[in-house]
């Protein structure tokens, strides 16, 4: 019988593990992860679980009784340590796991500073176990710092604010969300979380996180000496695929995650999803996402091919969205790559910027229109030419909200 | 046997994720809450539409059997 190895605990292997049984296959499946509750869902850590109102059996993307049901063996607390694709095996620490096919799904873990380390009160957020420890922190923090700009850091700041810190965040870049956002969109939302009480300062980087007699931290200090007071800090500088563990196993890896083809495949019998895994687009580049929605969809592509012997690929364009400040911010697309945007309302309860490349619409980035969102995402997947969207040419009817802008 | 989606629309988040992946089945209403479409289920295709239910971030579809 065939049996299906998958390694990493979270979205990609709950649902590659799920969607090998909807498609069918009823060989053995067995999840390997590292941590000791079961496959559970990431985005709310930052958000609900982070502010207190869900907890850990809100988070599990399939309960227990799934797992039984469908003869779905996990194995919690079992670190993969190594892999022999000549053998067919993954190495744990104690023990060693055969497979048919592999999946791995090992995810991404956060970039860290060279600084910080060992002091009370300085986090990250990528874990379970990371969110306990903020969760708690937060309750009794007083001046929260959020290092980072991105998405992450301002849902942090967003939820921290909520529950009773002074928050500021610090990003090195010019704006916040400049890199993933155009910057007119990237300032009415962050000019948002300033009216919201966040203060936001850029253009300045980190030198240094001290700590006071008791190894807790004190303040951050910028590169410009100034030392800002802090009894919480909150890493958050983006992160980096989980891949160390595939070293000498010959395997193509390297800074940009596990690189496979369209349909997911790495090796024979080996596959990659989610935050790990760099697939190969349709241009021929290596793409790494770290969206839910975007693993998702290769955790069903790479089901069905394993069980169906197909080689579907994914197809639609990324999709990812932000909760903070009160607002949903929706992204179709990948906006930075736009080199034309085009913008039909910029207020912070309802933004629309609409993105193109050479008159081929991209995607978007969508704050408050729903069915505006879902039809962008529809009308990038099928790469419309931007005469065919409407809201491009309303959009286009008023000449103030055009802004073309370099790629960067 | 027929089959039934049903959409928990106080779970629902507007996320769309269903009908990109089953755009015969689903649709969006103005105020961003998912519109299960009348059409029989049992003309679609199953896996397809197991798929678009298990895309769900916010978990808020469900397909049940019988009347």
């Amino acid at each position: 019988m065939t049996r299906v190895v998958i390694v990493g605990g979270s979205l990609g292997a709950a649902k590659t593990a799920q969607g090998l049984r909807e498609r069918g296959f009823d060989g053995d499946i067995v999840v390997l992860t590292e941590e000791h509750v079961l496959p559970y869902d990431r985005p709310p850590l930052s958000k609900a679980y982070l502010a207190g109102v869900s907890d850990v059996e809100d988070l599990l993307l399939l309960d227990a009784d799934w797992y039984r049901d469908h003869d779905v063996e996990v194995r919690l607390g079992a670190r993969a340590t190594g892999l022999d694709p000549e053998r067919r095996v993954v190495l744990l620490e104690d023990d060693e796991v055969g497979y048919d096919e592999l999946v791995i799904a090992t995810g991404s873990r956060p970039r860290r500073l060279p600084y910080g380390a060992g002091l009370a009160g300085v986090h990250e957020l990528r874990s379970l176990a990371d969110a306990d420890r903020l969760r708690a922190a937060a309750a009794t923090a007083e001046r929260a710092v959020v290092i980072g700009g991105g998405f992450v850091g301002f849902e942090v700041a967003s939820t921290l604010s909520d529950r009773g810190p002074a928050v500021t965040v610090l990003e090195a870049a010019v704006a916040p969300l400049a890199r993933i956002l155009d910057t007119r969109t990237a300032s009415v939302l962050v000019e948002h979380a300033r009216a919201n009480g966040v203060t936001v300062r850029c253009g300045t980087g980190v030198a240094d996180i001290v700590g006071d007699e008791t190894d807790s931290v004190r303040a951050v200090v910028l590169a410009d000496g100034t030392e800002i007071p802090a009894d919480l800090v909150v890493v958050g500088i983006g992160a980096q695929p989980n891949v160390e563990w595939l070293e000498g196993s010959g395997l193509p890896v390297d800074a940009g995650g596990l690189h496979a083809d369209d349909t997911g495949r790495v090796a024979p019998g080996v596959w990659a999803v989610g935050d790990v895994s760099a697939w190969r687009n349709a241009d021929g580049a290596a793409e790494r996402h770290e969206h839910w929605t975007h693993a998702g969809d290769q955790a069903r592509a790479v089901a069905q091919n394993i069980a169906e012997g197909t080689d579907r690929i994914v197809a639609g364009v990324p999709y990812a969205w932000s909760d903070q400040f009160g607002l949903r911010i929706n992204i179709v697309g990948e906006p930075h790559l736009a080199d034309e945007v085009r913008h039909l309302s910029a207020a912070p309860g309802d933004l629309v910027a609409l993105h193109a490349i050479n008159g081929t619409f991209v995607g978007a980035c969508i704050v408050g229109q729903p069915r505006l969102t879902a039809q962008s995402r529809a009308w990038a997947g099928q790469r419309k030419h931007v005469d065919e969207i409407p809201p491009w040419t309303d959009a286009a009817a008023a000449a103030t909200s055009v802004i073309a802008r370099s790629t960067a | 046997m027929s089959l039934r989606v049903v959409a928990d629309l106080d779970a629902c988040q507007g996320y769309a994720n269903c009908l990109v992946n089953a755009p015969d089945v689903f649709d969006l209403s103005d105020d961003g809450k998912v519109v299960v479409l009348d059409v029989d289920l049992d003309t679609v295709d199953r896996t397809l539409l197991d798929e678009a239910i298990a895309s769900c971030p916010a978990t808020a579809l469900r397909l049940v059997e019988g009347a």
